[in-house]
């Protein structure tokens, strides 16, 4: 053989040895070797709602197991795991895989989150996930959200101001900190569809990340059109439906505080 | 120089609205706002009841569609929050019936010759010997909503002057409410 080969392979125990300390070489650890190589596994199940459009059944719950020593750590890992390996008809919406584009929302053990951003709990009780809560269903764990996107395209969720500027629109320090907390939402719709009153009332009440971004733009001090904005939600139910339940705050994955902003709007309504 | 590049740029442009309207993404025709096939809808002048009429149209597609509705009740985690939230529903609802009810009892119950009055109604009750759960359970049943709802009213003024929304203070509030309702009732109804 070769010099460089024959260098390598009297280089080679070293080489093993500094690696990996399980795989050593000697026969008889053979027997141990398979077991410490391995770990244990630890399977967990992950109990999905399921739907089919295609069939007339009745939605259902299908129990997957997964082993979270070959899993990544999010609950979206544990999906896609599970969508490659085990049923590839397991249909969801995800796209950043990092919390900013708010696509996997999802009710997980009873919350509304982010897949993307929740770590699945290393015990064996069974995890349960199920589309957000109250909305229609298109298939699986995928809700119809195009009556979210309407209510939001109501609020008018750009600035308008038509005064002539010769320059930038000058905002100061003070001004735009109130805007911290209010323009991170990525509409993820967790809010809305924790709030039982949104629940009861998606048709005519706004939920709270719509009017969260109302107020973003009330609060906004470059923007010139509040009255209308204000007046735009004067009615009883585009506001007035929320009792401060603050399921919404408690669930938002951004950390949030719908709740806070519409006390905020019905401040400001007290002046139109 | 300027007209040739002018030219050039209308030339461009030209060329790019054609490709859009061979390939089915611009329509030929200029733009012409969709007419509704409502009446209602199309002398609906605000934005609101344009807004109102979308989303009638969404739930309607939705309905016919057979879609389920994902469930909401039953998987939703209780929380302080919410849970906190229907107490305080659910003890004003209490309070009403007990007020109304109590009151129209008393109005027109026993008049005459079998008058009663509030002293003799007591001593009736502790005549009958219930163990000693049945009146604490029948009295906690009123005092408790009154103190719930009253503590929980407080907290309700104080949201509506826009404090006290932070999560850790919603949780401490909340904590401090329950503890103080069942504080208050408790030991007067023993």
């Amino acid at each position: 053989m070769g010099r460089a080969t024959h260098n390598m392979l009297r280089a080679l125990p070293a080489f093993v040895a500094q690696s990996v300390r399980p795989f050593r070489t000697s026969a008889p650890a053979f027997e141990n070797l398979k077991e410490s190589a391995e770990p244990k596994a630890n399977i967990k199940n992950f109990k999905i709602y399921r739907w089919d459009p295609e069939t007339n059944s009745k939605p259902r719950v299908q129990t997957y197991p997964v082993d979270l020593n070959k899993c990544g750590p999010m609950v979206l890992d544990a999906l896609i795991k599970i969508k490659n390996e085990q049923d590839t008809t397991l249909t969801f919406r995800r796209s950043c895989r990092e919390g900013i584009c708010g696509s996997c929302a999802m009710n997980i053990d009873g919350t509304n989150t982010l897949a993307c951003l929740c770590f699945i709990p290393k015990d064996a009780t069974p995890m349960k996930i199920y589309p957000l809560p109250h909305m229609y269903i298109i298939k699986d764990l995928v809700p119809d959200m195009n009556n979210f996107y309407d209510q939001h395209k109501y609020v008018q969720p750009w600035l308008q101001n038509n005064e002539p500027a010769e320059a930038e629109l000058l905002q100061t320090k003070d001004d735009r900190k109130k805007l911290d907390g209010l323009y991170e939402c990525i509409l993820c719709a967790c809010c809305s569809t924790s709030c039982p009153s949104y629940w009861w009332n998606s048709d005519k009440y706004l939920g709270p990340a719509v009017l969260l971004q109302a107020y973003r733009w009330i609060a906004d001090s470059r923007d010139k059109a509040k009255t209308q904005r204000l007046q735009d939600l004067q009615d009883d139910f585009k506001v007035y439906r929320c009792h401060t339940i603050m399921n919404c705050t408690k669930t938002c994955p951004k950390h949030l505080n719908p709740g806070k902003a519409i006390a905020e709007i019905k401040k400001e309504m007290l002046n139109v | 120089g300027a007209t040739l590049a002018r030219q050039h740029m209308l030339s461009r442009q030209h060329t790019l609205m054609r490709t859009l309207v061979r390939n089915g993404l611009v329509c030929s025709q200029p733009a012409v706002a969709p007419q509704s096939t409502n009446a209602l809808e199309r002398f609906a002048s605000t934005r609101a009841d344009k807004q109102a009429a979308v989303a009638r149209d969404f739930f309607e597609k939705n309905e016919k569609s057979g879609r389920p509705m994902s469930p909401h009740l039953t998987i939703y985690s209780p929380q302080l929050t919410s849970m906190l939230s229907i107490t305080h529903r659910g003890t004003g609802i209490a309070l009403t019936c007990a007020i109304y009810g109590g009151s129209i009892y008393l109005m027109s119950a026993h008049h005459g010759a079998n008058a009663t009055d509030f002293t003799t109604l007591v001593e009736g009750i502790k005549a009958m010997q219930l163990p000693a759960a049945v009146p604490f359970v029948a009295k906690m049943a009123v005092t408790f909503p009154m103190m719930f709802h009253s503590f929980n009213g407080v907290r309700h003024l104080a949201w509506d002057s826009g404090k006290g929304f932070e999560m850790k203070k919603l949780y401490q509030t909340g904590w401090v409410v329950l503890a103080l309702a069942i504080g208050t009732s408790a030991p007067l109804c023993i």
